[in-house]
């Protein structure tokens, strides 16, 4: 007779024989996440596992490059910390930083089997503080088998144990439960122009840009960009003025929250092209990166007063792409303006933006304005403003540029142009140009490139061309220069010329010069005055002075006929 | 006109004066105190760690999980393959690394990805064309001024930007008219000898003026 089995060995077996079969449907190998550190030749790639990881001669190892490929290696040589993969496409050229994976079998992987793992060796640390607020996660208390917690970190400081997962059931703290944090900058500038015909003006600035992330525990932002500016005119009037280009609180808009609230004197983020803002804005973003958007509030004239309060607006703007990667993008938007409580502008802006994963960026802005019995423009829809480019840019150092630009004056009420602009110029004033600029460089580091521009308005047509290259020691030692030549066919002038530029390290800084010669016919004049031959020299040197400090000077001295003009600045610059 | 315009200053002043307000009673009123990074209680980090070294201390102190040792050292490029030029070398981490969603995806829409576009639109999203990775700041912007409607010659080229473009200061440099009227309009009314505005010389300065000075003026 066989005796009764003891209640708990079966309980014992049932834990122990699903255990032993999920255990036995564990992989065999253990992927271990890697990077490239070094690919001295092609096929070949120094990895940033070794030895302390358990990896091994033989073991098989997939890389995963940017571009979507997927290599297949197997690891030939292991140092302590390293180990070096050949390929099996022995081409492959591969950059540093490349993600993959290497498979280390699960039974090298388990406590024992080796060597003990050497810790690395880190800065002692201070003693810490008292232990913080409470630790919620009650976990098993200490294992007298395993190792203490090193100096410097007391289990009672944050409630972690020996034996809890170092990252399991963390989260990201929100942004309100952030510490506040200030980045940005403080800057001054002057500038002083002068010509022998007492032509002279000049400005200083001291000004502040800056950031703060969760200044007062909402979690919200708070942009400030502000300077004052002493300015004096051509005339010799000063105009001391503090001017605020940003104050702006926004709240909202992260992976935690949707919506987005943004007020203060701001620049729209999803349609900056309706201009800066005193007012509202407000903006949502649907899980499929979907964006809806509106504001209101008032225009400050964009001028060196920013004055406010003449112009109000209200704004709603829609923009769709294609994948929350946002490699297609369309927008529209629609302004309404008022000036003095007058109806003013009717205001369409339609963008698109394409990028496709070759390289290629094409975009495409354009305003459109509607008319209502305006009395020097035709009822309907006009095309006020486009803008539009095609960029390809290689890694090699070599690309193309195409740009378009599209612009006819609006009739608006609005004071926005420092310009006196006359009816018939309101009437029939339009410029269209087209630019194309392609630049190359050689294995050598020699860049060559060329640039071209044509454009028509209303009374005349013109082009531009400008080719030249670029090269290190070309005409001076350590320095790289440049020679170019260009042909200009302008609205009043017709300039031929060359330019000679080298830039460098030089007085602990670096120092970038050009010279320019060009002669310059003017249309239109009598033979005595028409032609005369310009020369400009310029340069700019800029260093590091301390830390984050940043020093840049410039000078440039233009003369053309029996006159010379002068102009010298500075910009220094701390960033935080 | 003085009067509105003093208006419209008192009127900036006092939304300037309002925010100010506003900012000091929310501090006031915060809703909670400020909590530091902390390593446990259930928080995490935005830039994830599971690929970084065991040994915290290698990178945080001690005593402070926002605070990084003297001797940080992190090769971006070499890690990453993303290598950080310029200005972009001495950003923190958490500029790119935040709440916005994963840097990848900012980072493939270029500049504008994490740079608000402060040309408001009018210039295109190709920010690369004039400036670099260094400095804001575009030394060489005369020189691209030759490609355009009016080459900078004679005094113009020593004129600072805003004496033509008036939004130069809030970075809108819109196209502006070449024609001479457009900003010397004004220059051309205070002239008495002789009257320009009464001798109806209100346009086409070019018949007696060159671009390159406004003196001397040449008979035809």
């Amino acid at each position: 007779m066989l005796r009764p089995v003891p209640n708990h060995l079966t309980l014992l077996a049932m834990l122990t024989i699903p255990a032993v079969a999920v255990r036995a449907q564990q992989p065999v190998f253990e992927k271990l996440e890697i990077r490239v550190t070094a690919a001295p030749t092609a096929g070949i790639v120094t990895i940033d596992r070794g030895e302390r990881d358990r990896v091994a001669a033989g073991d098989k190892v997939v890389l995963l490059p940017r571009n979507g490929d997927i290599l297949h290696g197997t690891v030939t040589k292991v140092g302590s910390r390293s180990a070096t993969v050949e390929l099996v496409d022995r081409s492959a050229q591969l950059r540093r930083g490349v993600r993959g994976e290497v498979l280390v079998p699960r039974q090298r992987r388990r406590p024992g089997a080796n060597a003990p793992v050497p810790v690395p060796e880190g800065p002692k640390a201070t003693k810490p503080k008292q232990p913080a607020t409470g630790a919620e996660a009650g976990q098993p208390t200490t294992n007298p088998t395993r190792r203490r917690p090193r100096q410097g970190r007391t289990p009672r400081e944050d409630g972690w144990r020996p034996g809890m997962p170092l990252l399991a059931g963390s989260r990201p703290l929100e942004p309100r439960e952030r510490a506040s944090r200030t980045t940005g900058r403080i800057y001054t500038a002057g500038d002083l122009r002068r010509t022998l015909d007492s032509f002279d003006q000049s400005f200083a600035r001291l000004g502040t840009d800056f950031e703060v992330e969760n200044p007062v525990g909402y979690g919200g932002t708070l942009r400030v960009h502000a300077e004052f500016t002493y300015l004096t005119e051509t005339t010799g009037n000063t105009d001391p003025d503090l001017r605020v280009f940003e104050l702006a609180y926004e709240i909202g808009g992260t992976r935690y929250d949707p919506m987005r609230w943004q007020f203060g004197r701001l620049l729209p983020r999803d349609m900056p092209e309706f201009g800066l803002l005193d007012g509202v804005e407000w903006g949502y973003r649907f899980a499929d990166g979907h964006r809806i958007g509106a504001s209101f509030g008032a225009l400050p004239e964009l001028d060196e007063d920013l004055d406010t309060g003449a112009d109000m607006q209200l704004a709603a703007w829609y923009l769709w792409p294609d994948t929350i990667a946002e490699r297609l993008t369309f927008g529209v938007g629609y302004q309404k303006t008022w000036h003095h409580l007058r109806a003013d502008r009717d205001l369409v802006v339609g963008k698109v933006r394409y990028l496709p994963s070759d390289g290629w960026d094409i975009a495409a802005t354009t305003w459109v304005d509607f008319y209502y019995g305006s009395d020097t423009k035709r009822d309907g829809p006009e095309l006020t403003r486009a803008r539009a480019h095609a960029t390809r840019r290689w890694d090699g150092g070599s690309g193309l540029e195409f740009t378009y630009d599209h612009e006819e004056y609006p009739d608006q009420r609005r004071t926005e142009f420092l310009q006196t602009i006359q009816p018939a110029t309101l009437l029939d004033a339009h410029q269209d140009r087209f630019g194309a600029h392609a630049f190359t460089t050689s294995s050598s580091g020699t860049r060559w490139f060329a640039r071209g521009t044509a454009w028509t308005d209303q009374d005349r047509t013109g082009a531009t061309a400008e080719a030249g290259l670029l090269a290190d020691d070309l005409l001076v030692n350590d320095m790289r220069s440049g020679l170019a030549g260009f042909l200009v066919h302008g609205a009043h002038s017709t300039l031929l010329g060359g330019r000679i530029d080298h830039g460098g390290q030089a007085f602990d800084g670096r120092l970038d010069a050009l010279l320019e010669i060009a002669f310059v016919h003017h249309e239109g004049f009598p033979d005595n005055a028409d032609d005369l031959i310009q020369y400009r020299l310029a340069g700019h040197w800029s260093r590091n002075v301390g830390e984050r400090w940043n020093l840049l000077c410039y000078g440039d001295a233009t003369l053309w006929d029996t006159e010379l003009s002068l102009g010298l600045g500075f910009y220094l610059q701390r960033t935080f | 006109m003085a009067s509105t315009q003093r208006k419209i200053r008192w009127t900036s002043t006092a939304l300037v004066c309002g925010w100010l307000l506003a900012i000091v009673a929310c501090s006031v009123s915060s809703p909670q105190g400020r909590e530091l990074h902390r390593w446990w209680a259930g928080f995490g980090m935005v830039v994830k760690h599971d690929s970084f070294p065991a040994d915290c201390k290698l990178c945080h102190l001690g005593e402070s999980w926002n605070d990084i040792v003297e001797t940080f050292e992190f090769d971006h490029e070499k890690s990453t393959g993303v290598a950080l030029n310029g200005a972009h070398g001495q950003a923190k981490c958490l500029r790119c690394h935040n709440d916005r969603g994963p840097v990848a995806v900012f980072a493939n829409k270029g500049c504008a990805g994490c740079h608000e576009d402060v040309h408001y639109g009018e210039l295109g999203k190709d920010c690369a064309s004039c400036h670099d990775e260094n400095a804001f700041h575009v030394p060489n912007a005369r020189v691209r001024h030759l490609h355009g409607r009016f080459p900078l010659t004679g005094a113009h080229m020593q004129v600072a930007c805003h004496r033509c473009h008036s939004g130069a200061f809030v970075r809108n440099f819109r196209p502006t008219d070449p024609n001479c009227e457009s900003c010397h309009f004004n220059d051309a009314a205070g002239v008495n000898n002789p009257p320009h505005i009464n001798l109806g010389w209100v346009d086409r300065c070019d018949r007696c003026h060159i671009p390159t000075s406004w003196r001397p003026a040449v008979v035809r």
